[in-house]
């Protein structure tokens, strides 16, 4: 530990040393696991810093530096938004401070862009709403080569723009879009089983080809997917979402075949083989025509379940229909 | 109007997929999936076991049901017995995953081994008494309470013991979720394989003989039979546990804050 200086030294067996401002601040276990992993790294130049804010964050340290030697680091910390943080030293004491401090966050949040606008979505203007003309004017000179990085690299353009202040921060939302989303899903996937109930029925020639019956039950789920996904989807909306409207959407159909064929056409079977077995009446003609529904039905909803469960899957472990993550 | 909303609605007209770069993020969905679909196979056959067949040979005719069992139950031997194998299995090689990356972030590969010795010697002793408590007995040893108590404590206990010994600062929640969670998923193995075949093949044999030759069934079935239902009724009751701690892998981070 440094003596007189402002900061403490973690030594560590392998790696460069630690320097932490930590005096008089906490520094959770976790977050000095992570420092020491990274101060063992074999591209760390001279040391690794932590200042007071240090603590464990996903991925990266927050409030870790991390000099290297031959390896640009862009973003440790905020891999996904770019997010930053600034230490300044003012000349204010905490008892300068009113006690309560929501006006001082409100002229913050006022001074500096943050949040967003149509959901990040196009035409997004931040928080700013209308953006001084100073900062226009010098986004102006920033813009062609902020253009030109684009060009190459398309997928930076999230424009997720938010400060860190506490743990307050929120996205900002309009809650309607709640109704509109689940009134699309439903409506998407309620016409789509309209389609594939049809597909389900008992039938004669090429209509009980089982060629046709899976390649139309594929292009309709497939079609409907790909509906809802562009329909809903957008650079706000999470993966669990998304993927949630292809998967829960397979769930609608197969709860929808459960109730609408399955037990409809059971519960017939069921009292027709009873007054069969104790009274033996034959089964009515009907029956045949029955079983197979339900056959095909139970089919399709088995064939279903296997997309329903990836899609499930992927909610939470495979962010492959959008980058935000919940 | 129609089209207008239609265009509003469409900015771009299609979905935008970005599939996860790197070899594991594959692997390990695909993991996920195998998993949850062998493991929906076998717990819905052990489901249905316990929820609907057991309940509903109990009111049939007992010619009837040796007519029937040796139609139904190998099929449902061979998906229920296999789909086990496989789920653990896929579950295992999920596990070591995780348990390379806790051991690459302590800095320290070699605890993979140390962490998976530790957790199959556990189970495998609470095993051990778990199968001694699912045992057609007499007297107090036949009490549901005495069963279930035992049972209870020694899956609390075990619990405790893996986590306590593999748990750290460096140790992820879904390190030691599955600890526990993938633990009862090895006992219900251990039973699926140990018991409920052991037993079913040759339940199976006696009634296919009975229904074909009218062999009357040997004394000793009533005890297997019984020994058969007290093993599926512990695994019913042990798949709740399990699903809880396999969501919380990744879901609740209540046994450790480093998250994966």
């Amino acid at each position: 530990m440094g003596g007189d200086k402002s900061y403490n030294v973690i030594a560590t067996e392998k790696g460069v040393p630690i320097k932490a401002w930590t005096k008089g601040v906490p520094l959770e276990d976790q977050a000095r696991a992570q420092l020491l992993n990274v101060a063992q790294l074999p591209f760390i130049f001279k040391w690794v810093a932590a200042m007071p804010d240090v603590h464990w964050g996903i991925g990266a340290t927050v409030g870790s530096v991390i000099p290297t030697k031959g390896a640009i680091i862009p973003a440790a910390v905020g891999v996904d938004i770019g997010c930053g943080m600034m230490a300044v030293q003012t000349d204010l004491n905490a008892r300068d401070l009113p006690d309560n401090l929501k006006p001082i966050r409100s002229a913050i949040e006022k001074a500096v862009p943050h949040g967003r606008t149509n959901h990040g979505g196009k035409g997004d203007v931040g928080g700013w709403q209308q953006i001084p003309a100073r900062n226009a004017e010098v986004w102006q000179s920033l813009k062609p080569r902020y253009d030109a990085i684009l060009e190459k690299h398309p997928k930076l353009d999230r424009g997720n723009h938010s400060i860190h202040l506490g743990a307050d921060a929120r996205n900002a939302g309009d809650p309607s879009l709640v109704g509109k989303w689940f009134g699309w899903w439903f409506l998407v996937w309620l016409v789509a089983y309209a389609f594939i109930y049809a597909l389900q029925l008992p039938a004669k020639g090429t209509l009980d080809s089982p060629w046709v019956r899976s390649i139309g039950v594929a292009v309709v789920v497939v079609a409907a997917s790909w509906l809802i996904l562009a329909l809903n989807g957008g650079p706000a909306v999470s993966n669990p979402h998304l993927a949630i409207s292809v998967g829960g959407g397979l769930g609608l159909i197969m709860l929808l075949n459960t109730w609408g064929v399955v037990w409809r056409v059971q519960k017939r079977l069921i009292a027709w083989s009873r007054a069969s077995s104790e009274q033996g009446t034959p089964m009515p003609p009907e029956a045949e025509r029955l079983m197979r529904w339900n056959y095909l039905t139970a089919r399709t909803s088995f064939w279903l379940s296997f997309p329903m469960l990836f899609f499930m899957a992927a909610a939470s472990h495979y962010p492959f229909l959008s980058s935000v993550p919940r | 109007m129609l089209a207008h909303s239609l265009l509003l609605a469409f900015p771009e007209w299609q979905p935008h997929f970005s599939f996860p770069a790197g070899a594991q993020a594959n692997e390990m969905i695909v993991l996920r999936w195998l998993h949850i679909i062998f493991g929906i196979i076998w717990i819905g056959l052990l489901y249905f076991f316990n929820l609907v067949l057991t309940p509903a040979m109990k009111r049939c005719d007992p010619k009837l049901k040796i007519q029937v069992y040796p139609e139904l139950m190998p099929g449902a031997m061979n998906w229920f017995r296999w789909s086990a194998l496989v789920t653990v299995f896929v579950g295992l090689r999920y596990y070591s995953i995780h348990l390379g990356a806790d051991a690459r972030n302590a800095g320290d590969p070699s605890l993979v081994g140390k962490w998976f010795g530790w957790w199959f010697l556990v189970w495998l002793v609470a095993y051990a008494f778990i199968y001694a408590l699912q045992l057609p007995a007499k007297g107090t040893l036949d009490s549901p309470w005495v069963r279930s108590i035992g049972v209870a404590v020694v899956v609390v206990a075990a619990s405790w013991l893996i986590l306590a010994l593999n748990g750290g600062p460096a140790v992820s929640n879904p390190h030691l979720a599955i600890s526990v969670g993938g633990g009862l998923g090895l006992i219900m193995l251990l039973n699926t394989w140990g018991v409920v075949w052991r037993v079913q093949k040759r339940l199976i044999a006696w009634s296919r003989a009975s229904s074909e030759q009218g062999t009357p069934m040997p004394p000793e079935a009533e005890r297997l039979m019984r020994w058969n239902y007290l093993t599926a009724r512990t695994s019913f009751w042990l798949s709740f546990p399990m699903l809880f701690f396999m969501a919380a892998a990744s879901h609740y981070p209540f046994l450790s804050s480093v998250p994966r």
